[in-house]
């Protein structure tokens, strides 16, 4: 396992644990896959903590995990998503001329019509995008599952109002793609600062605002 | 006269016996599909926990099932482009029925669902595809394995048709109808529970053997069922239930780079589809009419032969005529032969052009999702290093 190192535990004893995951990441996965956190503090056999109070240190380990991994995968999705626009829903050309914005054939999309009785149009984004089912506070930050099919749920289209302010610098979000509004929202809605100006600058590193 | 006539017709109406005998057993029914079959919607469970999760492995390109004959018109490049293209569009085929809960492509085969559908592309030459469907669900019983076969014309190459839907889009509707019929017929709502209950457990085994093992037990059928249940408030449970809204989320992503996959792939793939197509049918008539002239020249040789041996002048002249236009069909009957190997050859060409083209990207597809799989990967050993230290520590063992 790469990065294996000292923790910086904060419990009476020098942590032995394994330290965070080096930030190289394999292969280009954005970020890499930082540390879970700082090691597993106190160290085995610290007589201080009690089995109560290890299970909560542990669990803020798991739980900054979480948050680490959110933030890769959103990354990732947002990176994902980039492409895909880049690619264009018609690349070869063949099917923009009378289908607009064309898309997978058989694959109808909300608001494009319906063909035979198809769902989703209530909820779900089109591939590659995510689907918003998480609670603030609650799921992964980066959207909770069944997105990119359209999701068991969906998603809200709606600009939702967040329970944290937008900072100064973000304009308004009527011009927003579904994925910005979709980082828009985790950041309105994140609870931790720090991970939450990571939001931010997702959004602002997607949206162009930092070029 | 009468005796004459019947002699000088005899080797001419066994020739017709054999001919309309050729004829009859060349014949080809070519059905083609003018129909459209859409898509059944049951009735939605109004209760969360009877929607079915259905994962889809990517699909087994067939190259080793292809016949020594059809090697020379299969390019397995394509196969495997294609292996990985018709999964999303069975995923997308099924997610839109509403019929089911989340669908995804699966970035791997440990990847734990309520239902798994395999697949292996028999056929795909533009004119003719032929999937082989496997469905099992996560306690291991096979639900069935069908072949779904369907051909289709001109028409749905049309650009208003592949605007709409896939050329093929009904082989689609067809798998998913008859996924959503055996739910409906062979599964009680007990059942699907404890499928359900069963993959989550699975996914907890698989993740944290040493914590959730003891919950699920295999029989000597390789059916899984549940030992025992967790308490609902089982902290460690609440866990990997955390957990694995974390692996949705890795397995969504995966499905992005599927969506963008089959959108590079479609315009050409489409694009190769269609004059596949057209050159699928060429061949296949030029190798029909091949065989047709090599039997009827063969017949007519045949009887010819036999009514030059005759002892009447008349039948002889009829059968030299006879040996001479079976000769000339022979002859014509090779040269569609050599029609049906331009065709092969022009087939060829338009794969190697295609194969150019979309191979790369089932390798860019296939790094991004190693990729994630290893960084994933990584996280989730720290996770479980973490799970179990927190059991140890709940239960004593520290």
């Amino acid at each position: 396992m790469p990065g294996t190192g000292a923790g910086s535990g904060t419990g009476t004893d020098p942590g032995t644990g394994t330290g965070g995951f080096p930030g190289t990441g394999t292969g280009g996965i954005p970020g890499g896959m930082p540390g879970a956190g700082s090691g597993m503090p106190g160290g085995i056999g610290g007589g201080v903590m009690t089995a109560r109070d290890r299970v909560a240190v542990l669990d803020g380990a798991l739980g900054r995990g979480y948050e680490d991994f959110d933030g890769i995968i959103l990354a990732e999705r947002s990176r994902a998503q980039r492409q895909s626009n880049e690619v264009g829903s018609d690349p070869a050309g063949l099917y923009n001329e009378q289908a607009g914005a064309g898309g997978m054939p058989g694959v109808e999309f909300p608001g494009q019509g319906q063909g035979e009785g198809g769902q989703g149009e209530q909820g779900g984004f089109p591939g590659g995008v995510i689907a918003s089912t998480g609670t603030a506070g609650q799921g992964p930050q980066s959207g909770g599952s069944g997105g990119s099919m359209g999701g068991r749920q969906g998603g809200p289209s709606a600009p939702a109002e967040g329970a944290y302010p937008v900072p100064e610098d973000i304009p308004g979000g009527d011009n927003d793609d579904v994925v910005a509004r979709q980082i828009r929202e985790a950041a309105m809605n994140e609870p931790d600062p720090e991970l939450r100006e990571r939001l931010w600058d997702e959004y602002r590193r997607y949206t162009g605002l930092l070029q | 006269m009468t005796l004459l006539m019947r002699q000088f017709f005899k080797p001419l109406h066994v020739f017709s016996v054999v001919l309309l005998m050729s004829l009859a057993a060349c014949a080809t029914t070519s059905v083609k599909s003018t129909q459209f079959v859409p898509i059944v919607q049951g009735d939605v469970p109004m209760d969360d926990a009877l929607l079915l999760d259905v994962g889809i492995r990517v699909f087994d390109p067939g190259i080793d099932e292809i016949d020594e004959d059809d090697l020379d018109r299969t390019n397995p490049e394509i196969r495997r482009a294609e292996s990985r293209y018709a999964p999303y569009l069975m995923a997308e085929t099924l997610q839109r029925s509403g019929n089911w809960g989340v669908v995804r492509v699966l970035p791997a085969p440990t990847t734990t669902m309520d239902v798994y559908l395999d697949g292996q592309i028999l056929l795909s030459n533009g004119e003719g595809m032929i999937i082989k469907v496997t469905v099992t669900d996560s306690t291991g019983m096979l639900w069935y394995t069908r072949e779904y076969e369907e051909h289709i014309s001109q028409y749905n190459y049309d650009l208003t048709q592949r605007q709409s839907h896939d050329p093929f889009q009904v082989i689609y509707n067809n798998i998913a109808n008859d996924l959503l019929a055996f739910r409906q017929g062979s599964m009680s709502d007990d059942q699907i529970r404890t499928i359900r209950t069963v993959s989550e457990l699975q996914f907890a085994a698989n993740f944290a053997p040493e914590i959730f093992g003891s919950y699920l037990t295999k029989n000597q059928r390789g059916i899984t069922t549940l030992t025992r249940l967790p308490a609902e408030n089982d902290p460690a449970l609440i866990r990997i239930l955390d957990i694995r809204e974390r692996d949705n989320l890795f397995v969504d992503t995966v499905q992005d780079y599927y969506a963008t996959y089959a959108r590079q792939m479609r315009g050409p793939y489409d694009a190769w589809r269609e004059q596949s197509f057209t050159e699928t049918m060429a061949l296949e008539e030029a190798e029909r009419s091949a065989r047709r002239r090599f039997i009827t020249g063969a017949a007519a040789i045949a009887g010819g032969i036999a009514a030059v041996g005759q002892n009447n002048a008349g039948a002889q002249m009829a059968g030299i005529t006879g040996v001479a236009a079976g000769a000339y069909l022979v002859r014509s009957g090779f040269e569609r032969s050599q029609q049906a190997q331009m065709h092969i050859a022009a087939l060829s060409e338009l794969s190697a052009s295609l194969e150019a083209e979309v191979a790369p990207k089932v390798i860019e597809l296939d790094d991004r999702q190693i990729m994630l799989t290893g960084t994933v990967e990584e996280q989730y050993q720290q996770w479980r290093d973490i799970l179990m230290e927190i059991y140890l520590t709940e239960t004593g063992g520290l």
